[in-house]
């Protein structure tokens, strides 16, 4: 029996990873003993998961290239913004003084939560050395959700919303509310809502148009307007959604599964919270050739993705050297490319080195994807977090529960 | 006609493991083939390559489960003495099946709290304390109805005739007790290589243990390597099987 | 020096805090949270969280959808695993049967919604094989059989994981309560065929399996992967309502998912308890168990 206990005892050790180092505020350091002190530790970043092509970004590109350069181990554990705020909450409930969680992948509603809960470290981005290069006059990327981010989370990423068609089964896809309603009702069974992130994101923009003025939503969290406007949504979906897929009765829960059903044929539309993802999946194979992506004439939603290192981090320094070379204009220009991510920078073109630039321009170009000069005139602010929040339960209690 | 329906029968049992061979094999599959476009190892060697994790993640199941189930059996073995001996005995028991019935997921929300306070959740040793806490109920129940009037009067015997305490173990109650042993502790290792809604919270995604990657690609509509990381999850089991069914399910040891 | 008294005066302390001292901490944390009484968020006792627990239709559909899920899949399962035992009898333990119906209990349930996916999926292997027959015209035709409002993809695939169990155990009481010498006494003494299925073969089978059956019958109440990955947002099953509400958007929902789990666990006992009275009054007998129907929830 001891023999068996030790057993045990030995392989679970021999599968323990190593721990990190401690180090209580890394912001204090200069940039290059901060890189010394994250030597050999590892990182655990909790990110969301639910793409191969992003995944294989991080898998291939990002990890090796963090162990090479800054000998940093990447651990990777997935993890929607909903589940690092109820993880970080539960640490903190714990009072935890070491989490578990180095690095977040965070969008703006994960933002106002963490800030709520107080679960944020910073302000860190200003510090980090290629922070320099990010575009923070851009609205789009300087702001989250209506919210100054003050240094407490990272721009990574700036994606727009985008609908994504056949032209073989759909040669003239609806451009605004009214045109959707008339096909919704030609082509029953072909249209869902996803009930995650991308989905939450399509409503807003939904919102947005039935108020007619693209910055109806501008400014902090309007009970009266969202009762107003989300009266409307809701009036707009239930009176429609028995030409919904499933007859509205079900929506699926990622867009992964979704974009599987459009290229299965069970679906004519897909969404992507990224406007370039049409390329990546036509050239994974996905997607037929013929798929285009679109914006609506009344424009959809762009933001941007975030990196927050929680407050009770145990490896802030780690976290703040992988976010560095995540922002640098390398990683960056490596996950622009359609064939690798196709994820819009965050950095300001200007303010790169004239090598880069150049580098930037020669990214090879979008083929099936409109081309973001067309798509930023369409652009829609993020409204504040809490009309997520709220859109999130009520889509449950006013549309999925109406039967 | 009997026969052929058997056969029949059999090869709808044995239809999911050929499937998800040859899903892990196509290189595509769109409505409405039957066949995959295309067959190749491809997958197989981009998922095994270092970098994905499987093969990793593979190592890690076998070690959680093979270190779970080595404490389950041992610890059962034991306790389960306790309790047979005990006159309230059928009340403990009774009680042992709550922790066992608990849906594993729920579970591992109400000791997340505790998991966390003690530095445990999003670690190895972690997942493994809270699958204990999971499958000893399974365990302690087994050897508690094991423990019967025979062997207790073995035991009793040896005792009687001068035999030590280590004697009564090691000589008597662990050789004759083997095959019940081994039952648990495979029964307890493919409860243990099977779990993902424990693991998941309380390892906090970082103990990424292969059901925890199949879950991964089946988020990522990623039928292929789903199909892979089924596979790996499915064939140790059958081997088992192959192996000894009796000792991989047997109803009751005693 | 050893003792077995004194060691079993240590065993049974030791089972209570490995085995339910975790488990009433967990409960207790929970209820106390559910009440307002810790958590990031609390501001002091209040009911306001049972309230919108108790008052919410959802948590009630919730439960009943989940125990008459188990109930059918249980019935179902032992229909089935009666049938195909009474018809094959001893063929199903010779030759390469006698593995083969062992296959399935090593199909892990994460493994099996898969499975359940890729064929029974709108564009799945079945809906394939109906266009390929002619039996179907068109995808838009093709029979909704996961997310569906019957749950028919949930119960199928639970089906699926529980049924080759309860053959297996069938299978054994078939020989541990000699029931083919019991149907030829029967015989013997004059019964028909039928008579000696009805009247003989499934009520030994029947009494004998009656704790594993109601187990299972527990086991399925709470199961996770399948319904969550199959089944639909409205109503869910309890397991992923409790775990959507601890892992989604609002913060303000992780009292009422303590209070569901406070909930939950109340159920369970009480399953617990009146199967503990039944099994006492008929035969005054331990239940007996296996760990496979475990497999069929462990998810």
């Amino acid at each position: 029996m001891k023999k068996l206990l030790f057993f045990a005892f030995l392989l679970l050790v021999s599968c323990q990873q190593p721990q990190p180092n401690k180090i209580s505020d890394p912001t204090t350091l200069p940039w290059a003993e901060l890189e010394t002190q994250a030597k050999g530790s590892t990182v655990h970043w909790m990110m969301w998961q639910g793409d191969p092509l992003i995944n294989r970004y991080v898998r291939e590109y990002v990890v090796p290239e963090v162990k090479k350069r800054f000998d940093i181990t990447l651990d990777v554990a997935p993890g929607q913004g909903t589940e690092i705020v109820k993880a970080l909450l539960a640490e903190k409930e714990a009072n935890k003084t070491d989490g578990a969680i180095d690095l977040g992948w965070i969008n703006g509603e994960t933002f106002f939560q963490l800030r709520q809960i107080d679960a944020l470290y910073g302000p860190y981005a200003s510090k980090l050395p290629n922070a320099q290069y990010i575009d923070f006059e851009n609205p789009f990327i300087g702001y989250d959700f209506q919210q100054k981010t003050d240094g407490f989370e990272c721009p990574w990423g700036n994606v727009q919303l985008a609908a994504i068609y056949d032209t073989l089964r759909t040669p003239m896809p609806p451009r605004n509310l009214a045109e959707l309603e008339i096909w919704f009702k030609a082509h029953p069974g072909k249209f869902t809502i996803p009930y995650e992130f991308t989905g939450m994101t399509l409503l807003k923009s939904w919102m947005i148009a039935l108020a007619g003025n693209a910055q109806a939503l501008d400014g902090p969290f309007d009970e009266a307007k969202y009762v107003a406007l989300s009266g409307k949504l809701w009036d707009f979906i239930n009176r429609n959604k028995a030409f919904f897929w499933r007859k509205g009765e079900t929506f699926p829960e990622s867009v992964a599964a979704m974009h599987q059903m459009f290229a299965n044929g069970e679906l004519d539309f897909t969404f992507s919270n990224n406007d370039n993802e049409v390329d990546n999946k036509i050239l994974q194979g996905v997607f037929p050739n013929t798929a285009r992506a679109y914006i609506y004439d009344f424009g959809t939603i762009q933001n941007s993705h975030f990196l927050g290192i929680p407050s009770h981090a145990v490896n802030k320094a780690g976290a703040m050297v992988v976010a560095n070379f995540l922002i640098s204009p390398e990683a960056q220009l490596q996950k622009l490319n359609p064939a690798v991510w196709g994820d819009g920078t965050v950095l300001a073109l200007s303010k790169l080195p004239a090598e880069w630039q150049a580098k930037f321009k020669a990214v090879p170009a979008r083929r099936y994807a409109p081309r973001r000069e067309s798509i930023s005139p369409k652009a829609l602010r993020e409204p504040a977090p809490e009309y997520m929040i709220r859109l999130y339960d009520d889509f449950r209690t006013k549309v999925i529960e109406q039967k | 006609m009997k026969k052929v329906l058997l056969a029949c029968f059999l090869a709808l049992l044995a239809l999911p493991f050929a499937y998800l061979l040859l899903l892990s094999f196509a290189t595509g599959w769109r409505f409405p083939a039957l066949w995959p476009e295309g067959l190749s190892a491809e997958n197989w060697a981009t998922t095994m390559a270092s970098g994905a994790g499987v093969g990793a993640a593979l190592l890690r199941s076998v070690c959680l489960s093979g270190a779970v189930a080595a404490v389950v059996t041992m610890g059962g073995f034991v306790l389960g003495k306790a309790l047979a001996a005990h006159p309230q005995r059928a009340r403990w028991q009774a009680m042992a099946y709550l922790p066992y019935a608990f849906s594993p997921v729920i579970y591992a929300y109400c000791l997340q709290f505790f998991f966390l306070k003690t530095n445990l959740s999003g670690s190895l040793t972690g997942v493994w304390m809270a699958q204990i806490l999971l499958l000893l109920p399974f365990g302690v129940l087994f050897f508690s109805n094991y423990w019967d009037a025979r062997l207790q009067n073995m035991e009793q015997l040896v005792r009687t005739l001068g035999g030590q305490a280590r004697d009564v173990w090691q000589r008597v109650l662990i050789p004759v007790s083997k095959t019940a042993l081994l039952t648990v502790f495979f029964q307890s290792f493919l409860l243990s290589w099977f779990d993902y809604g424990l693991t998941s919270v309380i390892g906090l995604g970082q103990v990424k243990t292969l059901s925890v990657q199949v879950w991964q690609y089946i988020g990522e509509a990623n039928p292929f390597f789903a199909a892979i990381g089924s596979c790996l999850l499915v064939f140790p089991p059958v081997v088992l099987l192959m192996i000894n069914k009796r000792i991989v399910f047997r109803e009751n040891a005693a | 020096m050893y003792k077995t008294k004194s060691f079993n005066r240590i065993g049974v302390p030791v089972f209570i805090s490995i085995v339910l001292l975790p488990l009433a901490a967990g409960v207790g944390y929970a209820l106390a949270y559910s009440f307002g009484l810790t958590g990031a968020l609390s501001q002091g006792f209040t009911t306001k969280y049972w309230n919108i627990v108790l008052t919410n239709p959802e948590t009630w559909q919730s439960l009943l959808l989940s125990a008459g899920i188990a109930a059918t899949v249980v019935l179902i399962s032992t229909a089935l695993a009666l049938s195909i035992l009474l018809y094959w009898g001893e063929r199903l333990e010779q030759g390469l049967s006698g593995y083969l119906i062992y296959l399935p209990l090593a199909i892990p349930p994460l493994s099996a919604a898969f499975l359940g996916f890729q064929w029974l999926g709108k564009s799945g292997m079945l809906s394939r094989l109906g266009i390929a027959s002619g039996l179907i015209p068109s995808l838009e035709q093709a029979l909704e059989l996961i997310n569906d409002s019957w749950h028919i993809g949930v119960i199928f695939v639970l089906c699926t994981m529980t049924m080759p169990y309860f053959l297996v155990l069938f299978l054994q009481y078939r020989r541990s309560e000699n029931l083919p010498q019991l149907m030829q006494l029967a015989g013997t003494l004059g019964a028909s065929s039928g008579q000696m299925i009805r009247r003989v073969a499934v009520p030994v089978l029947l009494r004998r399996a009656a704790p594993n059956l109601a187990l299972s019958g527990i086991f399925l109440f709470g199961v996770y992967e399948v319904p969550l990955l199959l089944g639909r947002q409205s109503p869910r099953m309890i397991s992923v309502m409790i775990a959507q509400k601890f892992k989604k958007f609002n913060l303000e929902d992780v009292p009422p998912a303590y209070a569901l789990t406070v909930l939950y666990a109340l159920i369970i006992s009480l399953a617990a308890w009146w199967m503990y009275r039944q099994m006492r009054r008929v035969s005054g007998n331990d239940m007996t168990f296996n760990s496979t129907q475990k497999q069929v929830e462990n998810s």
